[in-house]
């Protein structure tokens, strides 16, 4: 999957309009990656990458490439 | 004197007995005095719940993966073959992943009422089949309040726990004809990795509905216990609400 892909997956988990989100901007300081959006995540993780992320690994990724990094399969 | 909730003697089946909830009953068990087997996937897991057994060496476990529901009627014959007939079963087995609609999937959907539905259906089907069951036994099956009033994203995990409570009644009379019993229990939070996951980025102010607090792993797992035991042997078909009081606070 290319990282244009990978972004328009996030995008769309953080209901975000598309070419929005780039790698390098940090999760805290998007209002959109909210609960909703965690959910979402592991959600979406699940079905493409056939991965469950724990919450706890969640918790320490700091940027969305953090985000784009988990999405892969193991 | 006495232990209305002794379960000298019983052997108790218990599925999802390497973790949460499950582990819990399985450890409380032994400490009564049953028998215990216990199922799940986990080997590992599996191993270090016997270690916190009481009575170790006579208590099993048998690493298999619920979601091969055609396997069920075989790894039910076996064990009963290999331990004796149950007194007891526990369908602790379960997923508390939460899903916002559009991720609610055939695929998601599928996968929840598998482990939750056709899992119980299928291992109580087993059990009543070929005397697999001792005379007054006792069944429990771990619900939610989320069968009633689920929170947002529990959409097809409270469906699928609510399909367990409109099993109970139909099979607790046909069953009852043998003496034995069949209920449920509707948990609120209970301290558990899994209940964790979902609080993590969740809403706490729901934890302030649930007024008495989060229900420890082992307070949860005394209310099968009981039920497990003769000391409810005229309860059947209920559903019992272990909330710590969610859903009684207005405002």
């Amino acid at each position: 999957m290319t990282n244009e892909e990978k972004l328009e997956l996030l995008e769309e988990v953080m209901e975000m309009d598309p070419g929005t989100l780039k790698p390098e901007m940090a999760l805290e300081n998007l209002e959109e990656w909210n609960s909703i959006a965690v959910i979402s995540f592991i959600a979406m993780v699940d079905d493409e990458f056939d991965k469950v992320i724990k919450s706890a690994v969640i918790k320490e990724q700091k940027t969305v490439a953090d985000l784009m990094a988990l999405m892969e399969e193991e | 004197m006495i232990n209305p909730m002794d379960l000298s003697g019983k052997h108790i089946l218990i599925t999802g007995g390497s973790s949460g909830i499950g582990r819990k009953c399985a450890i409380q068990a032994s400490r009564l005095g049953a028998r215990v087997t216990i199922i799940a996937r986990n080997e590992e897991r599996l191993k270090e719940t016997v270690q916190l057994m009481d009575r170790s060496e006579e208590q099993a476990w048998y690493a298999f993966d619920l979601n091969e529901t055609g396997q069920i009627e075989n790894l039910i014959n076996t064990i009963t073959a290999e331990r004796g007939k149950a007194d007891g079963f526990v369908h602790a087995a379960g997923i508390g992943t939460g899903r916002m609609l559009r991720q609610t999937t055939p695929r998601f959907v599928e996968k929840m009422f598998r482990i939750h539905t056709l899992a119980l259906f299928e291992t109580v089907r087993c059990l009543s089949l070929g005397n697999n069951l001792n005379e007054g036994a006792s069944l429990v099956t771990i619900s939610s309040l989320a069968a009633k009033i689920g929170n947002i994203s529990q959409g097809a995990y409270g469906a699928a726990k609510a399909s367990m409570e409109g099993f109970l009644n139909p099979i607790a009379l046909e069953l009852g004809a043998r003496g034995i019993r069949f209920n449920a229990i509707e948990y609120g939070f209970v301290q558990t990795e899994m209940t964790q996951e979902y609080m993590d980025f969740g809403d706490h102010k729901l934890l302030e509905a649930q007024y008495l607090g989060l229900i420890g792993a082992e307070d949860a797992a005394n209310v099968v216990l009981f039920l497990l035991s003769d000391a409810c042997r005229y309860i059947t078909a209920a559903v019992l609400p272990i909330g710590g009081g969610y859903g009684g606070k207005i405002g």
